[in-house]
């Protein structure tokens, strides 16, 4: 037992130890030659993308404090930010990403919220309790989120709004998009 | 064969085995639960003050930032920095952040920490190593059920299952049952 335990330790430090000598600020396998969008062209396209693989570079302006689950970035135009999340090969962000250019490979996903999404939410808020109702909060857009704390808190309030936005846009429904990480590096 | 025997050596010997990851899930637990009241994984401080020598926005670049904090009297590193609005400067430190209105020269200071042991027992509850990890804490999962079941027959008389070690046992599946009762269904 003794050995099983000294043999094990000893693989524990020697993998330990080889992977800090390999260690760069974030996945090293993503190719140089990738032609990359920045967030300044893709935000105004992103509609053309849902499901398709992107490379897209841009400065990390935000990582989740809790949890590393995302990352904003941002390009020339600071007003557009391009939501970033861990994928199978990230588990989570590292916060020292904050500041840095990053390249990132992945998928783009779509959340469409319609009045079935809606009326779903509504019908966990007012059948639920409150923390279950702020579950189903998690689909959506990060900067929504914080218009619904910053309105009241309320739920049924942030629902409401989300149904005036998509009656002034004119279409049946509202998008949040954001890329699913399939490989990120770090260019400074 | 005496059954009693085997699991008393089982229930030692996996509990020797799986008391590392009892700490982990216990203290990952504790952290989680309290998740709205505190930042397990990083500690984070906020200081405001006011800036009154701002270079003018043109003038802004690495060399007058770094020339900037230098003169702060803070133990920070410049890494980059950009506009996050047409006033606000946002300034990426190797510690954390600057936020500077550049009209008002209000600041906010973010410095931000990890916080050790928290963050690495919560990086394994929440699975996201995933892979390899989810099987062996499956297996941990498992084991637990083990070590429970085998735990009601660890003693025998009056303190056993037959006595007092029954009504603990049921005071312990009540507990969960009221909660469920009020806050489920």
């Amino acid at each position: 037992m003794k050995k099983v335990i000294l043999a094990l330790s000893t693989l524990l430090i020697i993998h330990y130890s080889c992977s800090n000598l390999n260690r760069k600020p974030a996945n090293e396998n993503l190719s140089e030659d990738l032609s990359e969008l920045t967030v300044d062209n893709f935000s105004d396209k992103i509609a053309d993308f849902p499901g398709k693989e992107v490379t897209i570079s841009g400065r990390v302006t935000h990582v989740c404090r809790h949890g590393g689950q995302r990352l904003f970035i941002t390009g020339e135009d600071s007003s557009k930010t391009v939501r970033i999340t861990t994928g199978e090969n990230i588990p989570e962000f590292d916060i020292a990403l904050e500041g840095s250019m990053i390249v990132v490979k992945g998928i783009v996903k779509e959340l469409i919220i319609d009045e079935t999404y809606l009326a779903e939410w509504e019908a966990e808020v007012t059948e639920s309790t409150s923390k279950e109702s702020k579950g189903h909060q998690d689909g959506l857009d990060e900067h929504q989120k914080q218009e619904v704390e910053a309105e009241s808190g309320d739920p049924l309030a942030s629902i409401q709004k989300l149904r005036d936005d998509i009656a002034a846009s004119g279409t049946d429904h509202l998008s949040d998009y954001w890329i699913e990480t399939i490989e990120l590096k770090a260019k400074e | 064969m005496d059954i009693r025997k085997w699991i008393r050596i089982l229930h030692r010997d996996i509990g020797y085995i799986f008391f590392g990851m009892c700490i982990i899930y216990g203290l990952s637990g504790i952290a989680l639960n309290h998740i709205d009241d505190w930042n397990p994984n990083y500690t984070i401080n906020h200081k405001n003050f006011v800036l009154n020598n701002i270079p003018e926005k043109n003038r802004i670049d690495k060399g007058s930032l770094i020339s900037l904090i230098s003169e702060l009297s803070l133990d920070v590193t410049y890494r980059s920095h950009y506009f996050s609005q047409p006033d606000i400067l946002k300034v990426f430190l190797k510690e954390g952040s600057l936020t500077i209105d550049l009209t008002s020269g209000e600041t906010l200071l973010e410095q931000i920490k990890k916080r050790p042991v928290f963050r690495e027992v919560n990086f394994l509850h929440y699975n996201k190593p995933k892979k390899l990890w989810t099987w062996f804490s499956d297996l941990f999962a498992v084991s637990l059920i083990f070590l429970s079941t085998t735990g009601l027959f660890m003693i025998q008389g009056k303190k056993g299952i037959t006595g007092r070690g029954a009504w603990l046992a049921i005071l312990g599946i009540i507990i969960p049952l009221i909660f469920l009762i009020i806050y489920l269904w």
